[in-house]
């Protein structure tokens, strides 16, 4: 008997991939809060990255395995006496492998006030499809 | 360079926290965290022979819905983060950033000159600039020989 799968079921998932490019001149990256949501035609990742330019940013997507990096540019002051910081100057970088169907060649992206938004168009149908059963 | 696994570490730490004043951070932690629902943005204070530079970090925030203020040796950072709105059904897979009010109150280790404090706020990073009054600058002492 064949099983019908509706689209609804089977939600997509965004799984952290755990691997970091390694950094020969640095200890690592920063790793930047995301959100990611689904709406009923995209995937929206959302990163907070401040002190990222729009220039300094690259996102690819590349068989559901999607990279975000991005890059700071820090001033350092002179003459420094004393400082005090909770937040370092560190490049942000953080990939997820995404579950979802999404037509890569749709992926646009967004820079703005430090937050970097990429959204990404579902490509199977938006809505549950009903499967008649004869 | 003091090695961070020496069994000194605590003092390293307050010595670190010396720098600036234990006072620094009286208002900006635990007392303001419990009286309101503001979140606390992070801050950097680096300190020159003339100025006092105060960091935050701040995305997502728009110039409208942020205030900065001073009054009395202390600076304060103030402001709201609006959510994005998405259309239409939304379901969130991962949520990790927060929004809403935030709040920090830094009271600074000298005085500063108010009048040429200078602000900027750019790719989500608010930089203030706050330059020693005449006093609080670091003065030559000339040794007279004689």
């Amino acid at each position: 008997m064949a099983q019908a799968k509706s689209d609804r079921t089977r939600k997509p998932r965004a799984e952290e991939v755990e691997t970091c490019p390694v950094r020969e001149d640095r200890g690592g990256y920063c790793v930047p809060r995301v959100d990611i949501c689904e709406t009923d035609r995209e995937i929206v990742v959302a990163a907070d990255m401040p002190g990222v330019e729009r220039s300094a940013v690259e996102v690819a997507i590349d068989h559901g395995l999607l990279t975000l990096l991005g890059r700071v540019t820090r001033k350092s002051l002179k003459d420094v006496k004393q400082f005090y910081e909770e937040f370092l100057p560190e490049d942000y970088y953080r990939a997820f492998r995404l579950d979802a169907a999404v037509d890569e060649d749709s992926v646009s992206a967004e820079m703005n006030r430090g937050v970097l938004t990429v959204r990404l168009r579902k490509s199977g149908p938006a809505r549950v499809r009903r499967i008649e059963v004869r | 360079m003091l090695p961070l696994w020496d069994s000194d570490f605590d003092t390293l730490r307050e010595e670190m926290s010396n720098l600036f004043g234990r006072r620094l951070f009286s208002r900006g932690l635990l007392p303001g965290w419990f009286e309101s629902n503001s979140s606390l943005p992070r801050v950097n204070m680096i300190e020159t022979p003339e100025t006092l530079t105060v960091e935050a970090e701040l995305p997502g925030v728009e110039p409208q819905d942020l205030d900065i203020s001073m009054e009395g040796g202390e600076l304060r950072i103030r402001g709201e983060r609006k959510a994005p709105e998405e259309k239409g059904r939304v379901d969130y897979l991962r949520r990790e950033r927060s929004f809403g009010p935030f709040e920090r109150v830094i009271e600074l280790p000298v005085k500063v000159d108010v009048e040429r404090v200078q602000a900027k706020f750019s790719s989500g990073v608010l930089q203030i600039v706050l330059p020693k009054s005449s006093e609080s600058r670091s003065k030559r002492i000339e040794v007279k020989v004689g």
